[in-house]
């Protein structure tokens, strides 16, 4: 197992690596850059001054020295500083991370919370009114856009009804909106797997056996279909997790919820590479991070399941 | 059993009676204690209205005192005229005989009823004089009166937390660096500038009370305000603007602060609170320069002390002092109990700010904000998209506001430099071919009004010929491209030996909705039109370093002079405005004449011929006068805007509980 764990956690600095050589190059194709965002905020800079911005900046410098002297840095855990206001990386990400875990973590409990019963309904009742109408809405809570379903909520809760604020800062009111446009999407999709997954797990033979023992339905669900059924939607809750995490940024942006999102967008908008580079390092990092704990979780509930094999 | 429960059950609701009973006789107490409150704010409100309609009265009787001085003075100064030609004719009469005499006779009779007239003027005069006195006495106890009323209602309704819901956080806070209307927005509450631009451009006094421009405009005499302290209590006299002056000798990255690093050489220390301002050019609009957030007064000594944390810290003389600045959230900001300097004809209050409290949400998504206006989330919004604002209008509780920015209104630069807008006849094509009564309808909801020129209708300086240009008239754009050679093909898009009438229009995304109608225009008369949409830096990047041939822009400053960063030849480049890369040296000689003009009069006309010269030359497509709405709840009060519409002042502003 350790040596498992270790083989894993060595494979995790490619990607990183990959990711932040990827979006170095990516911000390279979109014009303009650090100095040209500062004036179009209204900065009047003499070509003297933007010269002396960017070389201050490192800028003038070649692509290649640029990224080899950032991940060069990487490795030694510096994530370097904010182009616009100097302040170290880890002391931004860090300062807004927590907002963001908790948006995905209440996301994804927004969508087990749904999609795990909803899924279990369309599996016993399946073939039947019940199921279909189960399976309609889920697919429909796939195709609604995030962004239009929460302005949605923000509508039908916040402005008419009241109920919950439609800024998102602090705490727990705040975060029904947010997690509900955040999760919906994702309880569908589990929905769908839970269904599937529960109606092949009812199919194999300890279930027969135990129905042949008398137990009843609802013991037959809950107690033996559903804990085997659930391994795999395990497995694509880590998976998913990269899609919330993806998600949140739109959705911060919507709420004006502070988080990782807002500072993604904002790094972007200011062509603030450092910033940008980090937040989405973290990001990528608590995504391969949660996907290890995710297969090593597999590995407990399923003993018979080998881990490292092919 | 049941008696138990019985009993128990009568137990519980005497106890409930009880303390219902209470709680409405509390709570019934608060209702009266406020409703006398209001009652007494109502009453003082009252007062004030009286003393001021006193005031006006006052006021007119003063000017009406002082006309009649003025008549008289000159009833006096001819009566002095008379008698000299008296006295004159009497000394020529001297030396002759009888007729002389008697004309000495005549004379001396009209020298004395010229006496007695200029008499009569003088007593006149004075007792004007004395009426003007009066009145101006009159106004002032008046002033006094309304002060001391709004006074008791700022005790009655003081407290409370504004929330003011911008678009975008600022970069950073410190006035000296700052570069965006966002960082400024925020500056305004917490730094004060040396003069203030209120509406109808007016100039009042802020940090300096009184004002002299040398007739050169080449420096700047300003007598400071005393009493004067930052947040952190170090005082504010001239060594300490100087120092802040002084901060220009190193990096100037602020975008105001560069405006005026362009003319300002030094600051000459007069006394404790006299100084002056040496340029190293004339600067004739530099009081309107130094108006604005970007010049608010920093303390330089706290700034260097904090080092790179200083954008995090502001440090200023305003009504609100920083609190603490939540990141990707909002920043808030607390009542400065020692501000009492403010300037009454602008904040309405000299202090201290009424609200508590006053928070700056960052909601990027407009609609969004708007809902939270709505749920009363936020107390106010700016930046009130077009199509939102019938909707806030019907809102009850909410009232909804126009401002007019004054600047260079929102225009396609048509760009002489590459072709096929390099001919003037395609220009003129493009010009009266677009319908902007149609924009106005169809993006702005008829909110905004449609523009003719390269300067706003705010300005006194605006020429009004340039609404008798390029009227709309499609048929003229097909001649002018016939004549210049472009013809139809069969999809409609003209040619000429092989080449395609292009039109790329470039807009910067969300501030030039127009485009795609303008676009649609176009396509009308054979252009063969297409819309590039970048954002923000990328814009400004692309189209310094790119031309294209109609590139949106627009730009909010004022004083008029400033147009000259629209059109010059130097202000080529990203980052600057002059999209169009339009360079021709009769147009820069006008601009540079107009900058450092000194005459009010000279100038007007300086500008009108560039006004003229810009549409003779068909550089711009003008489009409509930039407007922004804001919409803030009724609760919400005694805000200030500043001349520019642009930046919202709430030393003044209170909340009704």
């Amino acid at each position: 197992m350790l040596r498992y764990l270790a083989g894993r956690m060595i494979l995790t600095i490619p990607v990183l690596v990959g990711a932040a050589i990827l979006i170095f190059l990516l911000m390279q194709l979109v014009p303009g850059d650090a100095v040209s965002a500062v004036m179009a905020g209204g900065a009047k800079l003499s070509p003297e001054q933007q010269l002396e911005m960017r070389e201050a900046l490192g800028l003038n410098r070649p692509l290649v020295v640029q990224l080899g002297d950032y991940l060069w840095g990487l490795v030694q855990g510096d994530l370097g500083r904010s182009t616009r206001s100097d302040r170290t990386v880890i002391s931004l990400v860090g300062a807004q991370i927590s907002s963001t875990l908790i948006l995905v973590a209440a996301g994804m409990a927004v969508a087990l919370l749904i999609g795990v019963p909803l899924g279990v309904l369309a599996a016993r009742r399946r073939n039947t009114l019940v199921d279909t109408a189960a399976m309609g809405t889920a697919v429909l809570g796939l195709s609604i856009p995030q962004f239009w379903l929460g302005l949605m909520l923000i509508l039908l809760f916040a402005v008419n009804l009241g109920w919950f604020p439609a800024l998102s800062s602090g705490g727990f009111r705040a975060l029904v909106l947010p997690a509900l446009a955040l999760g919906l999407a994702e309880a569908a999709v589990l929905a769908r797997l839970v269904r599937s997954s529960l109606i092949e797990s009812l199919e194999q033979d300890y279930t027969t056996t135990a129905r042949a023992k008398g137990a009843s339905d609802r013991r037959i669900t809950w107690r033996h279909g559903l804990p085997n059924a659930l391994v795999p939607v395990v497995t694509m809750i880590g998976l998913q997790v990269g899609n919330l995490m993806g998600a949140a940024v739109v959705i911060e942006m919507l709420f004006a919820r502070p988080g990782l999102g807002q500072l993604v967008v904002n790094s972007i908008l200011r062509r603030d590479l450092p910033v940008l580079q980090g937040s989405i390092l973290i990001l990528a990092a608590i995504f391969v991070f949660i996907n290890l704990a995710v297969d090593v979780i597999y590995k407990f509930l399923d003993p018979r399941v080998e881990l490292g094999a092919a | 059993m049941r008696n138990l429960f019985g009993k128990r059950l009568s137990g519980l609701l005497g106890v409930f009676v009880v303390l219902t009973l209470l709680a409405s006789a509390c709570g019934g107490e608060d209702t009266t204690a406020a409703d006398q409150a209001a009652a007494e704010a109502a009453a003082a409100r009252a007062q004030a209205a009286n003393a001021q309609t006193e005031a006006d009265a006052a006021q007119a009787e003063a000017e009406a005192a002082q006309s009649e001085a003025e008549a008289a003075a000159s009833a006096l100064a001819e009566a002095q005229a008379e008698l000299e030609a008296a006295q004159q004719m009497a000394a020529a009469a001297m030396e002759g005989d009888e007729a002389a005499q008697s004309a000495l006779a005549e004379a001396e009779a009209a020298a004395q009823e010229a006496m007695q007239t200029a008499e009569a003027a003088q007593q006149e005069a004075e007792a004007a004089q004395e009426a003007a006195q009066e009145a101006e006495e009159a106004q002032e106890a008046a002033q006094m009166a309304q002060q001391e009323a709004q006074m008791q209602v700022d005790e009655m309704m003081g407290g409370g937390t504004i929330v003011f819901g911008g678009n975008q956080e600022p970069s950073q806070l410190d006035a000296f660096a700052s570069t965006t209307v966002n960082d400024q927005a925020v500056v305004a509450q917490i730094n004060e500038t040396l003069v203030i631009l209120g509406q109808g451009m007016q100039l009042h006094p802020g940090l300096a009370t009184t004002w002299s421009l040398s007739p050169d405009a080449m420096s700047l005499r300003l007598t400071l305000r005393e009493g004067v302290t930052f947040h952190n209590g170090d005082p504010f006299n001239a060594e300490v603007l100087k120092a802040h002056f002084d901060r220009m000798k190193g990096e100037v990255s602020g975008s105001q602060t560069a405006l005026i690093a362009g003319y300002y050489k030094d600051t000459e220390v007069i006394d404790d609170y006299t100084v002056d301002l040496v340029f190293s050019k004339p600067a004739p609009d530099a009081l309107i320069d130094l108006a604005a957030p970007g010049a608010g007064i920093t303390n330089a000594a706290a700034v260097e002390a904090m080092g790179d944390d200083a954008g995090q810290n502001p440090i200023g003389t305003g009504p609100f002092m920083f609190e603490e600045w939540v990141e990707g959230s909002h920043i808030s900001m607390v009542r400065n109990p020692d501000w009492t300097w403010g300037e009454f004809s602008f904040y309405g209050t000299t202090g201290p700010a009424r609200a508590e409290r006053l928070i700056f949400r960052f909601i990027p998504d407009e609609q969004t904000r708007t809902a939270a206006l709505s749920t009363g989330e936020i107390h106010f919004l700016d930046l009130v998209p077009f199509q939102n604002i019938a909707p806030l209008e019907e809102l009850d509780g909410v009232t909804v506001e126009g401002f007019s920015l004054p600047g260079l209104p929102q225009v396609n630069y048509i760009s002489p430099v590459i072709s096929p807008t390099s001919d003037i006849r395609v220009r003129q094509a493009i010009l009266h071919a677009v319908n902007q009564e149609e924009i106005v309808d169809a993006v702005f909801f008829g909110r905004a009004p449609r523009a003719y020129g390269p300067l706003s209708s705010d300005f006194a300086e605006y020429d009004p010929i340039v609404e008798t240009y390029y009227p709309y008239d499609p048929d003229r754009s097909a001649e002018l491209l016939d004549e210049a050679g472009w013809t139809a093909g069969d999809d409609g898009i003209r040619t000429k030996d092989g080449e395609t009438l292009r039109a790329r229009i470039i807009e910067n995304r969300s501030w030039n909705p127009w485009v795609t109608l303008l676009q649609d225009q176009l396509r009308k008369i054979g252009f063969d039109a297409e819309v590039i949409t970048l954002e923000g830096g990328g814009y400004f990047q692309e189209t310094g370093e790119t031309i294209f041939e109609l590139a949106s822009m627009g730009d909010v400053f004022g004083s008029p002079a400033t147009l000259r960063r629209d059109f010059h030849s130097s202000s080529i480049g990203p980052g600057n405005i002059n999209v169009g890369h339009i360079d021709d040296p009769r147009l820069d000689e006008l601009l540079d004449a107009a900058s450092v003009e000194t005459n009010l009069g000279v100038r007007a006309e300086i500008l009108s011929d560039v006004q003229r010269y810009v549409m003779d030359q068909a550089y711009i497509v003008p489009i409509i006068e930039l407007h922004f709405f804001t919409a803030f709840s009724n609760a919400l009060s005694g805000f200030s805007v500043d001349g520019t519409g642009f930046y919202k002042y709430f030393g003044g502003a209170s909340l009704s509980q």
